[in-house]
């Protein structure tokens, strides 16, 4: 038996799915929300230096469990391998109530206008599908601003001339600075360079009913046991449960959109907790899984109308895989930098996003979270030993006077860069998993190294006495800023979605977090996903009350 | 090979097939013989100075949780590389692993790093795979948190300056671990390599 129709259902709680279900809730439209992971209240922080989100040697705190959600990642070589959730390469975000943004770092950015309009500022670049968006960082300020507010962000963006322009600053102050962020600032100033305090989803003061960050020492990748950190969770979610209209059901896995004869969503099917198949109907199906699984999805979602997978008529569904390259470069300090005052990032630059001669972009450059001992242990130049008496000496007199600048460097979308479906390895509940191949275009592995050396210039300013720069292999990228699998555009044949986020070839599918991204910006895409939700939100609600 | 060492191995791969029946007392997985080599084996990578190395952070005691924890179905490379790295001391100087002079095993352990140990001890890898699996768990009993039974009273955190204060949530699941930590040896013998 099938359960009673509601005018949504939404696959997953991340970012973007549970400010889509707060703004239909709050309108007064019935709202299901499906999420294959937890929920986690924030006494289950877990902090756990093996087992979290950053460092997930011995598993993920976070989901998905150690077992049962294998991917395949085809290599450079051509050789494809099987991946569990916690070994390198499989890509992960998390999967929990909150998704990403229950453990993120939680830097707010958004994207700089320039980011919108890449193909018309730079020109198009061999192999690469780099592309306008459709709509402007314009159509866009109100939804960040919206973001801001409701979510919750500190910082102090003053000083950033590099930025488009906003109505109103941010609600709450940075937090004050570290031992790091004083000698950098100093330093990017003596550059002639424009330093100022990392846009953070992080209460500095108490706000929105929940109390201000104590700077500890275990943030990114890690829950908050004070919920100072603002995710969807503690946030848009609480608000939509509390009107009565939104129905959350955790470790429910969507596994398939089913259609009618025309083509369009009659609802989600879905592996409830207890293992059983459920159909939820709906007159709207949102798709928030983040890029590869909504991807995923999509391409399971198979019927006469749609034989190649919902949206998938012209190939695009799961192509333009990309994420962010991050290099930058690791300085020695004559003084000791630490002061163990979390979560560590704190200041940036963004002299360098955009106007790098030669170069189609750039990134924001900033200073690292604060480091675990564990995380120091790869941290290391080339010719210090990764053992031994030499690996020790260089823990015990490096560890306090370590500082590394590193950003996410632009990335110029490649087609074959794919998620597809995988012809042999299944989920635990016999489903195909995402199969992932592809690699990352020459040009932003040149932008990235043009960005470590700007990272190091920083260092050797701020008076490293050493510097070591990281460079990036050719492999796939993705990772925790996965985006770009279902690409937004106004035309059916080169994209899948909308400027409204609503799949080209169906009346009532929408696809709302980072897969819709035409490029990724020079910044960590977070609140861009939560505005492109609260825009795409507003969007379906008026949709939902004109077809009564 | 030398005969003599060809029998030696043999009469050391049988000998040590009998004594793997149990572990050491205060171990869940480890024979008595796989903790001396895997102790004398981390002890090399974090070897103790002025401050404490992995031998005193209890990472053999770690590893051994987690083999009987998340490595449960993870076993086998363990067991290749604990008798590896004996078989490779073996056929050089005719001693198991932790008898050898520590310059010795350092240059048994980097021949390792390089993939250039002998091919009878590590047929498919020269003892490469071995190698970076000891290595990256060691730093993780050593430089983690002591939940999972290394890093033992914070050696590694006192070592560098970085002081480990009570985080509120984090506490009880810590002490929780440590009381499962000092259980003592239970197993009936049937958690060996
Ligand atoms: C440790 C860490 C640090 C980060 N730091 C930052 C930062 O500082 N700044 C920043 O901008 N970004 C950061 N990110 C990235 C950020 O969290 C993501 O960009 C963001 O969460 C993506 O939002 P999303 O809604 O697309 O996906 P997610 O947040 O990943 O949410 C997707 C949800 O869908 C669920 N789901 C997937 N498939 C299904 C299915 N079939 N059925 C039901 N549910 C499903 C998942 O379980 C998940 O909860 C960080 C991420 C991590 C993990
Ligand atoms: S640094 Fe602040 S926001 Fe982050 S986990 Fe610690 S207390 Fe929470």
């Amino acid at each position: 038996m099938s359960l009673s129709k509601v005018d949504a259902v939404i696959i997953g709680a991340g970012a973007a799915g549970p400010i889509v279900a707060k703004e239909l809730a709050v309108a007064g439209f019935t709202v299901v929300l499906l999420e294959r992971g937890k929920y986690y209240a924030p006494y289950d922080c877990l902090k756990d230096d093996l087992r979290n989100q950053r460092t997930s040697l011995l598993g993920n705190a976070f989901g998905p469990e150690d077992e049962g959600h294998p991917r395949v990642l085809v290599d450079l070589a051509g050789q494809a391998r099987v991946l569990q959730p916690y070994e390198g390469g499989y890509n992960n975000n998390a999967a929990c109530v909150g998704g990403g943004t229950l453990s993120y770092g939680a830097m707010a950015w958004r994207f700089h206008p320039l980011d919108f309009r890449m193909k018309s500022q730079y020109g198009a670049v061999a192999g690469s599908t780099l592309e306008d968006w459709p709509i402007r960082y314009d159509d866009l300020e109100p939804y960040y601003e919206k973001a801001e507010w409701e979510i919750g962000v500190s910082g102090d963006l003053s000083g950033n001339p590099f930025q488009g322009p906003r109505r109103k600053p941010l609600p709450m102050p940075p937090l004050p600075p570290t031992r790091e962020h004083l000698l950098l600032e100093k330093a990017a100033r003596a550059k002639g360079w424009h330093p100022f305090s990392i846009p953070m989803l992080r209460n500095s003061v108490p706000y929105n009913g929940r109390t201000a960050c104590m700077r500890c020492r275990w943030c990114v990748g890690f829950a908050c046991e004070l919920d100072a950190k603002c995710g969807t969770q503690n946030t848009v979610l609480p608000t939509a449960l509390a009107t009565g209209h939104c129905t959350l059901r955790t470790e429910c896995t969507a596994c398939e959109i089913p259609t009618d004869r025309k083509g369009n969503a009659t609802g989600v099917r879905y592996i409830d907790a207890a293992g059983k198949m459920q159909e939820q109907p709906a007159r709207v199906v949102v798709v928030s899984a983040a890029a590869v699984e909504s991807a995923r999805l999509l391409l399971l979602s198979r019927s006469a109308p749609h034989e190649k997978g919902l949206g998938n008529r012209y190939d695009w569904v799961g192509r333009n895989l990309q994420g962010h390259t991050y290099t930058g470069c690791l300085g020695l300090m004559a003084e000791e930098t630490y002061d163990d005052l979390g979560p560590g990032a704190s200041i940036a630059i963004c002299d360098f996003n955009h106007g790098n001669p030669g170069l189609t972009g750039g990134a924001m450059l900033a200073n690292e979270f604060i480091r675990l001992p564990i995380q120091a242990v790869g941290q290391r130049p080339a010719e210090i030993p990764r053992w031994g008496p030499g690996h020790k000496e260089f823990m015990r007199s490096a560890y306090r006077r370590l500082v590394a600048v590193q950003g996410p460097t632009q990335e110029m979308p490649v087609f074959d860069a794919r998620i597809q479906l995988d012809p042999e390895v299944k989920d635990r509940f016999g489903i195909p998993v995402a199969r992932m191949s592809g690699f990352r275009h020459a040009h932003t592995i040149e932008i990235s190294d043009a960005m470590s050396k700007r990272a190091e210039e920083w260092l050797l300013a701020a008076g490293a006495v050493k510097t070591w720069r990281r460079t990036s292999g050719r492999g796939l990228s993705g990772g925790q800023h996965q985006a770009g699998t279902c690409r937004m555009g106004p035309d059916p044949k080169t994209s899948v979605v909308d400027p409204n986020c609503r799949i080209h070839d169906c009346d009532n599918v929408y696809v709302v977090d980072g897969s819709v991204h035409v490029t990724n910006g020079g910044f960590n895409p977070v609140l861009t996903i939560m505005a492109l939700a609260y825009r795409a939100g507003e969007h379906i609600r008026t949709q939902l009350g004109r077809n009564i | 090979m030398k005969r003599r060492n060809f029998l030696t191995i043999a009469a050391l791969t049988a000998a040590s097939s009998c004594s793997r029946t149990s572990p050491a007392p205060g171990l869940r997985v480890l024979s008595g013989k796989e903790a001396r080599t895997l102790e004398a084996w981390v002890e090399r990578l974090i070897p103790t100075d002025q401050d404490a190395g992995a031998r005193e952070a209890g990472v053999v005691h770690f590893i051994d949780r987690l083999l009987a924890g998340w490595l449960k179905r993870k076993r086998q490379p363990w067991k290749s590389a604990l008798e590896g790295i004996d078989r490779g001391a073996f056929l050089a100087y005719a001693k198991p692993f932790y008898e050898l002079e520590p310059k010795r095993q350092i240059a048994l352990l980097e021949q390792m790093e390089a993939g250039k140990a002998s091919r009878e001890a590590f047929p498919d890898d020269g003892g490469k795979a071995a190698f970076e699996l000891v290595l990256s768990y060691t730093m993780m009993g050593f430089y983690g948190n002591p939940r999972h039974g290394g890093n033992r009273d914070y050696v590694s955190w006192q070592m560098l300056g970085v002081p480990a204060v009570p985080v509120r949530g984090r506490r009880h699941r810590d002490e929780a671990a440590l009381v499962e930590n000092e259980k003592p040896n239970s197993s009936s013998g049937k958690e060996t390599l």
